[in-house]
């Protein structure tokens, strides 16, 4: 269950020569004039051009979301490695041309794939230095190459805008977010007084949590997990929550297996 | 059946309610949580800022549990009973009648119904008795209606003085059959011997009052002086001023240190029947008043038809006692002097009479010891010194009643006479010339008290001051109609046959009279001042209350105790065992 095929066979979103017919269009000078129907003009006189689904080299660039709330419980830091070697295990396997970037904040950093694979260490052991997660990851100053299938695993935990998955579908691009989330975020269980610690700007505050507070925060993150789910579904990005606790296979096919992020292989 | 706790203070035990809500809710202080969405928090505003440091009780099983664990713990430590159906108690109810109590009596008539109240819940039924210590009162309620006793107790009052309440608390005790208690309610703390619990709601206080006074008559002019005393702790300075009539003299200052007493008077005015000395009103108002009345004894005429030694000793005598007339003529005299022939016999004489042995009369030989009888003339008196060595030749006669013996001889007697039955006349029979009788304390003394009966009996008015409760004897003749008392100008009753013969001044300060027929007929006039040292102290009052006791035993007499007691025990043990496993599995 993953990107499969081998090199060659993966369809890019433009046009080409492969053997997959496509659409129709008219002729314009300096076209290749192998792919003129000739059948057509036959029947209507006029040059009409045969499109192909373009054959390519498939490209995978996994962007990875390492602000501190990704490892905010040992359940969601295990889940974001899962997310993360999957990925790239899949690319790998579809033999894609796979670019890792780890990003935190503002700042993105390659990741070697060796390094991602090694099991010897996190790869994000060493905290990058960035802004808190509040001002979003970079996902417009991103590397992400041209027509590459762009995979963010991000827990989306900071404000999102409208166009904030837009660079996700730049560039001839396809865009696929996995969303680690956990438990303890969907469903705190917070009552009472708490001391608070902000695990991006470690900054503390004190609440107390009434049950219509703690209502009033699960719905809130309903809505923000909505917002992004619509601006993912804007910009045809596939957009899949992973939860961190269960099951690997089984997450991912409770989400992201339906919303198209991954395909059985 | 009631329910009743052997142990109420165990009922405290509740207060681990409280506490635990207090430590379910403090002791959720805030916890220290790691969030990644705080974010989405901010955003949220918060209902209370104020109140973070408290949160709400939430339920939950060990809290229930722990609840439960306290109310079983408050059930076994409060000891439950159930009084039984057939259960009953005599509660006897004494009330200390010293004047005294009357400072307190406030403090008992509001501290006494609850401790009732309490003693009636012990049994089914509670057959009540109230009397007083003064023994010679009624009984103030006697029943099984504790709010009649209580109406009885507001309208007592404490009429004595200090006084014994042994008789009263052994009369007591008597009515109590089986199961009951004897309820003693008095102003001091001093544990009482015996059965009777006692209770006291009196606290020591300050009293400053009189505590005597006297009226002397020098140069004509009649003053009067009064001792006033500090029976507190600490100094008083205090106003006092005289009132004659209607009008008030000026106020006089007055500071006693304490338990200082000092002496104030003035001059008794000529044309003032009575007077009364007031001090500064305090928490003991009985000793502040000082009622006095002009004295006015009754005249006594005395004939002395004696000579001799026997004469110079009289004359002496009757120099130093008020209102003294000599009279020579026997038939107009209230009391005589005279010799007493060898061959006396009973005659017919028209006063008492004061008789020593005619001179020269040979008398018998005396050996022996003097020996005093026992006579309110002779009382606390001391013949032994008495040196007489023979009789006055006076032979002893049937009817005779001896005072003082020597060996078998009498030597001083009374003889009665057929004419004054209720009179009888003194006797001496032994030659005053050859002892030494008018130089003993003794000889004077009997002289003296036979002198006042005499005067006391005499039906004549007289004007007297006397002490709350003084045994006044009352002389009357009995054809003039019947006697009348009369307090502060008010007529109170007419005094019985009884109370005539045993008559008391009032219990209060007060002026009063007794009339006879008419009001006109003043037969007595007097001033009644309280002044017993003893109950004016009321430094050594203080609270007391031993009932508890006897409370405990009337319970486990009247009542069962609770049949589950061992269920509850266990699940006192229980409760917090689960209470703590229902914890650690929410954990």
């Amino acid at each position: 269950m993953a990107w499969r095929g081998l090199h060659g066979q993966f369809a890019s979103m433009g046009t080409g020569s492969s053997l997959d017919f496509q659409d129709h269009r008219p002729y314009f000078p300096g076209d290749d004039p192998r792919h003129i129907n000739w059948q057509a003009y036959a029947r209507t006189g006029s040059y009409t051009m045969k499109l192909y689904r373009q054959e390519v080299s498939p490209r995978v660039d996994l962007f990875v979301d390492i602000s501190p709330s990704m490892f905010l419980v040992p359940e969601k830091r295990a889940r974001v490695l899962a997310v993360v070697v999957f990925c790239a295990e899949s690319a790998l396997r579809l033999g894609a041309s796979l670019q890792v970037h780890a990003a935190h904040g503002s700042h993105v950093e390659f990741v070697p794939v060796e390094r991602l694979l090694c099991a010897e260490e996190e790869p994000w052991q060493k905290r990058l230095p960035g802004k808190t997660a509040e001002h979003g990851l970079a996902l417009a100053t991103a590397p992400f190459r041209h027509g590459s299938l762009r995979v963010l695993v991000s827990d989306l935990l900071f404000p999102g805008g409208s166009d904030a998955l837009r660079p996700l579908a730049a560039g001839q691009g396809r865009g696929v977010v996995l969303v680690p989330w956990c438990a303890l975020e969907a469903a705190p269980g917070w009552a009472g007084n708490h001391y608070f610690e902000d695990v991006e700007s470690g900054n503390r505050e004190r609440r107390r949590v009434t049950p219509s507070l703690l209502r009033r925060y699960e719905d809130a993150y309903a809505r923000h997990f909505g917002t992004w789910r619509d601006a993912a579904r804007r910009h045809g990005v596939r957009f899949a929550r992973v939860c961190a606790e269960g099951d690997f296979i089984q997450m991912l096919r409770q989400e992201a297996l339906p919303a198209g992020a991954i395909s059985p292989g | 059946m009631n329910l009743l706790f052997e142990n109420p203070v165990g009922l405290w035990a509740l207060l681990g309610i409280p506490a635990l809500i207090a430590i379910h809710t403090l002791q959720a202080r805030a916890r220290h949580t790691r969030a990644s969405t705080l974010f989405l928090l901010e955003h949220l505003a918060p209902e209370s800022r104020s109140g973070w440091h408290w949160e709400r009780l939430r339920s939950s099983l060990p809290l229930w549990l722990q609840f439960l664990a306290v109310l079983a713990l408050t059930w076994v430590l409060a000891a439950p009973r159930w009084v039984r159906e057939e259960s009953s108690q005599q509660v006897v109810v004494v009330l200390d009648a010293s004047l005294s109590m009357s400072a307190f009596l406030e403090a008992t008539r509001a501290g006494l119904p609850p401790r009732l109240r309490k003693l009636e819940a012990l049994a089914a039924e509670t057959e009540w008795t109230l009397v007083e210590s003064n023994m010679r009162a009624p009984t103030l309620y006697r029943g099984r209606d504790l709010g009649a006793l209580l109406r009885a107790l507001e309208g007592w009052a404490p009429t004595l003085g200090g006084h014994d309440f042994t008789p009263a608390l052994q009369f007591a005790t008597s009515l109590v059959r089986g199961n009951g208690v004897v309820v003693f309610v008095t102003d001091h703390a001093e544990p009482l011997p015996g059965g009777p619990a006692m209770l006291s709601f009196a606290k020591p206080q300050e009293n400053t009052g009189f505590v005597g006074s006297s009226i002397e008559e020098k140069d004509g002019t009649l003053t009067w002086r009064a001792l006033v005393r500090n029976h507190g702790v600490a100094a008083r300075s205090l106003e006092w001023h005289v009132k004659i009539g209607d009008g008030e003299t000026v106020p006089n200052k007055l500071t006693l240190a304490a338990g200082e007493t000092q002496i104030i008077g003035g001059v008794f005015p000529s044309n003032a029947p009575r007077l009364s000395v007031q001090l500064q009103r305090d928490a003991f108002p009985v000793d502040d008043v000082l009622p006095l009345v002009r004295p006015r004894p009754k005249p006594l005429r005395v004939a002395l038809t004696v000579d001799g030694p026997e004469r110079e000793i009289a004359t002496r005598l009757l120099r130093g006692i008020s209102a003294v007339q000599t009279v020579n003529t026997p038939a107009k005299a209230d009391l005589l002097f005279a010799r007493l022939p060898q061959d006396d016999t009973p005659a017919t004489r028209s006063c008492p009479a004061i008789f020593f042995p005619a001179m020269g009369t040979p008398g018998e030989k005396l050996q022996g010891w003097v020996v005093a009888e026992k006579h309110n003339l002779v009382a606390d008196t001391a013949w032994q010194s008495l040196v007489c060595a023979e009789t006055g030749g006076i032979k002893p006669q049937t009817g005779d009643h001896s005072l003082v013996w020597r060996g078998g001889a009498p030597l001083i007697f009374l003889r009665q006479d057929r004419a004054l039955p209720a009179a009888p006349s003194l006797v001496f029979n032994f030659h005053i010339p050859g002892t030494n009788a008018a130089r003993i304390p003794a000889f004077v003394v009997l002289l003296r008290r036979y002198i006042e009966k005499v005067r006391e009996d005499l039906p004549m008015p007289q004007a007297l001051n006397a002490t709350t409760h003084q045994a006044i004897p009352l002389a009357c003749d009995p054809a003039q109609g019947s006697l009348s008392l009369r307090i502060d100008g008010e007529v109170v009753q007419p005094l019985s046959p009884a109370q005539t013969a045993v008559f008391r001044a009032p219990a209060r300060p007060c002026f009063f009279q007794i009339t006879q027929g008419s009001p006109e007929n003043i037969l007595l006039e007097a001033g009644v001042q309280f002044s017993d040292l003893r109950e004016a102290a009321l430094k050594d009052c203080g609270l007391a209350d031993t009932l508890v006791l006897h409370e405990k035993t009337l319970m486990r007499t009247n009542s069962l105790p609770d049949p589950l007691r061992r269920l509850w025990l266990t699940l006192l043990l229980a409760l917090p065992l689960a209470a703590w496993i229902a914890s650690q599995r929410s954990v």
